[in-house]
């Protein structure tokens, strides 16, 4: 038993995938919801376009939300040539079959419009999109009683995002070298470790969900620390903290505003690339962002100094919470693992060897 | 051609040397004095010169004696050996340069030869089976020889293929074998061969232990007066035993086989007796006249001879190896190590050769339909005449009794059967057998091979190779694979019951050698850890495929280097 099989652990625990489990009601109604959605735009005379996952669900971060409310995060796409100058007209078309369909208080937001399930604790985000004929996103902006020069039809380019965050592109590495299949799971889980860990840390959720976790996934992105050896094996704790020194010794995310005060800036990195995730609101967030990462560093750091794995995971579990496990004492005094006999993936599986 | 003998003339009378060349010959002769020597050498300029070198011969060749390095024979080839030509690099664009370098190299050569009386001696001995070819002036027939080097006097059997209408493979020879020596396998070619039709005589010859060996006759000097020199300087009991021999002895024709100990290795040599009438044979000074002696060539099938002329080590004789697999990797295991000069190998398959093995196996097709292990058998006895093979018709996992595993030296198990190598791991670890283990397998489409060298009693097992690299848990895929797991691999030519992992001959070869070079590593003492060893191939055909590589194939730096095996984590070796 080691400290990474204590992370491996974590990351399967929390993560959440559109397969998982515990998704399978958000599944269920996002396979009901959005066929009726999408014929609701079509008889108003929309061609539709195949919709798609965004979000975490779309880039393998997804995690298990420590308030069990599940997103739904669906996006829905138009033609350029059928859509409306007011984008808020299929807008308001979404947000009446929501309102139809078991959806409480349905709301058109400046992006998407986002409902909760009545019964159930869930809720779904439809963005909309149109399309043109060379495949240029435009997103659907604009609040309900928003003046006419704040409903607009915004370049956007979310398959982009969704494309960059998977890419194998190591940004960190000078000689341009791609990331192998094992690092990209790496950072994948780093990604969900710091969003649960994020989860965690922020009990106010008005302060939680100022962290956005695109910009968590962009920052993570561009400053991802591999580290896995030669040999294949990977070291989380250590990728996980290498990335934590990148993002900290970087200028470019914590700008000092004088006062120990620090405005936190992520731009995006498509289009709209001079877009700051953060939309100049960052301040508030920045300060106490990079305090408590900082933190989390120095915790990291004290756990390298630290022999026992039993107080390792401690350390750990108070940042992440309690999924992240602590090994009883039997599994770690003089029986190193009882698990001889049995495997962490499936019973029985296809090797690719001859002799 | 003119032009070219013409140009190298200039050059060497710019470097001073006396010379003229015969055109038409394509000849040129030098003249040197080397000490006390006025010598006169032809060389030869052949065609393709400078990329192959000429070749000087010593003119009056006979003139000197016996000279160490020069030959000769009747039709006055006297060639001196400066090297053997096709090792040297030359600089063609410069053929004089080519040419006078050649030459300087020669009459150095000479020189020594001729002014360095030790030296000229030690060399003479040193190359006293060449010496010996140079003499040997009979048309017909080799001798085979089937023995050990001699300790003392031994009566020789002898067989003789040398006959009107003779088919043997080997063509015409004379078997002579000492009854006595390890002849080998019962299956090895030189014993089948023996043991065909014909007349075995015994007592037609006898093998002789010669100390001291004398200088090889000079070019002028009879082999009957050069044997009765080499009698008289035997030890006095060699001299006893061969003139009891003679008095014992009548026939027409006898051979004489010598092993000769030089430093530390034997020479070898046979002398082919005859005589019109019937006589004592010529074991005795006083019985010589009356035979013909002649030198003839000899090949010696014996295990201190062959092992190490073809790189094995002879040391390994006692060894015994298990090899647990004799498909495509085992079959080249099995020759590979049987090549190395493994004495005993047990095999253990109960699988039968067929048809579709036949591009990436060991064995040939008239192995078809035969067991695996039974047709290596006989195959590798056939072939290595002192290896001698076992067989068991059974599955690794037939054979759970630890006494024995622990009759080897090192176990080879290459079944790619990942369930059975880990059980197999387990109960060798719960039964502390003391026995070394290669486990072996080679990857599909040519990305690699490898080797798990499991030694008993330290850290480091085959479970070690099978934690997951994410999870540092125990899993069912290999954590030092190229291919990434969960891809479909098998290839299928007629649907269920034909699939097959998709690997070449060339693969299988590879990965027999990583295997094999450790295993002999491991019985030769230079290996105590546990250790890795992964030859790593190109990605275009898994490409080709879409499949996925590892981390471990994108960043393997070291290529078949060997590198330690073990995981805290794992609970078989650790636990």
């Amino acid at each position: 038993m080691s400290l990474q099989s204590q992370y491996k652990k974590f990351a399967d625990t929390i993560a959440l995938t559109r397969e998982s489990d515990k998704y399978k009601e958000a599944r269920k109604k996002d396979d009901l919801i959005t066929p009726k959605v999408e014929n609701a735009l079509k008889e108003e005379g929309y061609e539709i376009q195949p919709n798609f996952l965004q979000g975490s669900l779309a880039t393998s971060t997804g995690v298990i939300p420590l308030d069990g409310d599940y997103d739904i995060d669906r996006a829905l796409a138009i033609t350029e040539s059928s859509s409306p100058d007011n984008p808020l007209n299929p807008k308001k078309i979404v947000k009446k079959v929501l309102s139809e369909h078991g959806f409480k208080d349905p709301l058109i937001k400046r992006p998407c419009v986002t409902a909760d399930y009545q019964s159930k604790p869930l809720h779904i985000d439809y963005p909309i999109y149109r399309i043109n004929e060379f495949k240029n996103y435009q997103l659907a902006v604009g609040k309900e009683n928003s003046d006419k020069d704040k409903r607009i039809w915004d370049d956007s380019d979310p398959k982009g995002l969704v494309n960059w965050i998977t890419s194998n592109n190591n940004i960190q590495s000078s000689e341009g070298e791609e990331l192998s299949i094992e690092q990209k799971s790496q950072f994948y889980r780093i990604v969900r470790y710091i969003k649960r860990w994020r989860d965690n840390k922020y009990d106010s959720e008005e302060q939680r969900k100022k962290v956005f976790s695109i910009a968590l996934t962009v920052m993570f992105k561009e400053s991802f620390t591999p580290n896995i050896d030669d040999d294949g094996r990977a070291d989380d704790h250590a990728a996980l903290k290498g990335t934590l020194e990148t993002i900290l010794d970087r200028q470019n995310y914590f700008l000092d505003e004088g006062d120990r005060k620090y405005r936190i800036c992520v731009y995006l990195p498509v289009t709209p690339t001079n877009r700051d995730i953060f939309d100049g609101k960052g301040k508030t967030v920045g300060t106490t962002l990079r305090g408590r990462l900082r933190n989390l560093k120095n915790v990291m750091d004290k756990v390298d100094n630290t022999e026992s794995l039993i107080k390792k995971s401690e350390l750990l579990q108070k940042e992440f919470g309690d999924d992240f496990p602590v090994p009883d004492k039997d599994s770690t005094d003089g029986k190193k693992s009882t698990s001889r006999h049995t495997s962490a993936t499936a019973g029985v599986v296809g090797v690719s060897y001859g002799g | 051609m003119a032009d070219k003998l013409g140009e190298i003339c200039d050059y060497l009378k710019i470097k001073g040397v006396e010379c003229r060349s015969v055109n038409d010959k394509k000849q040129i002769f030098t003249t040197h004095l080397l000490g006390a020597h006025k010598v006169e050498i032809r060389a030869e300029i052949p065609d393709d010169f400078p990329c192959s070198l000429p070749s000087f011969h010593l003119v009056d060749r006979l003139k000197y004696g016996s000279l160490a390095h020069v030959a000769w024979s009747e039709d006055e080839y006297a060639d001196i050996c400066y090297g053997t030509k096709d090792t040297f690099s030359t600089d063609y664009h410069k053929p004089s340069l080519v040419f006078w370098v050649s030459l300087n190299k020669a009459t150095a050569i000479l020189d020594q030869s001729l002014n360095d009386k030790n030296y000229n001696r030690t060399e003479l001995i040193n190359e006293f089976a060449g010496v010996w070819r140079f003499h040997s002036k009979l048309k017909k027939g080799r001798v085979v020889c089937l023995a050990e080097p001699a300790e003392h006097v031994v009566e020789l059997n002898i067989k003789s293929t040398i006959s009107e209408g003779n088919t043997s493979i080997l063509g015409e020879y004379v078997f002579a074998i000492n009854p006595q020596s390890n002849l080998g396998n019962s299956n090895n070619y030189f014993a089948s061969s023996c043991n065909a039709k014909g007349r075995i005589t015994k007592g037609k010859g006898v093998l002789v232990p010669v100390t001291p060996l004398l200088e090889p006759p000079s070019p002028t000097q009879s082999i009957a007066e050069w044997w009765g020199d080499q009698i008289l300087a035997l030890s006095e009991k060699t001299q006893r035993n061969l003139s009891d021999l003679s008095r014992r002895k009548k026939c027409r024709e006898f051979y004489i086989i010598c092993s000769a100990p030089v430093d530390s290795t034997v020479i070898w040599f046979a002398i082919k007796c005859l005589n019109s009438k019937r006589s004592n044979v010529p074991t005795e000074c006083t019985k010589i006249s009356g035979w013909d002696l002649h030198a003839v060539n000899l090949d010696v099938i014996s295990k201190d001879v062959l092992v190490p002329r073809g790189g094995g080590y002879t040391g390994l004789n006692d060894n015994k190896v298990c090899l647990v697999g004799c498909g495509s990797i085992g079959g080249y295991v099995a020759d590979m190590f049987a090549s190395s000069g493994i004495g005993q190998l047990t095999l253990i398959d109960d699988d039968t050769y067929r048809v579709e093995n036949l591009y990436r196996h060991y064995l040939p097709p008239n192995a078809l339909f035969g067991s695996k292990n039974g047709m290596l058998k006989i195959s590798l006895e056939s072939k290595y005449p002192f290896l001698r093979v076992a067989v068991e018709p059974k599955k690794l996992q037939q054979i759970a009794d630890a006494k024995f595993y622990e009759q080897f030296d090192v176990i080879v198990i290459a079944i790619a059967s990942p369930s059975h190598e880990r059980k197999f791991n387990e109960f060798l670890r719960d039964n502390s057998v003391d026995v070394p283990v290669v486990y072996t397998w080679v990857e599909p489409y040519g990305v690699g091979g490898h080797a798990v060298a499991v030694m008993p009693g330290v850290k480091g097992c085959l479970a070690c190779s099978f934690i997951d690299n994410e999870s540092d848990e125990p899993s069912l895929h290999p954590n030092i694979s190229f291919l990434q797991p969960g891809q479909k691999i098998l290839e299928s030519i007629g649907g269920c019951g034909t699939e097959f992992i998709a690997f070449s001959s060339t693969d299988a070869i590879q990965t027999a050698v990583i295997a094999t070079k450790l295993s002999i590593r491991i019985i030769n003492g230079e290996i105590q850890k546990s250790t890795i060893v992964s030859w790593k191939g190109n990605s275009i055909f898994a490409e080709k495929k879409n499949l996925s590589f590892t981390h471990r194939y994108k960043y393997l730096k070291d290529n078949i280097s060997e590198q330690p095996l073990g995981r805290d984590a794992c609970a078989v070796c650790n636990g």
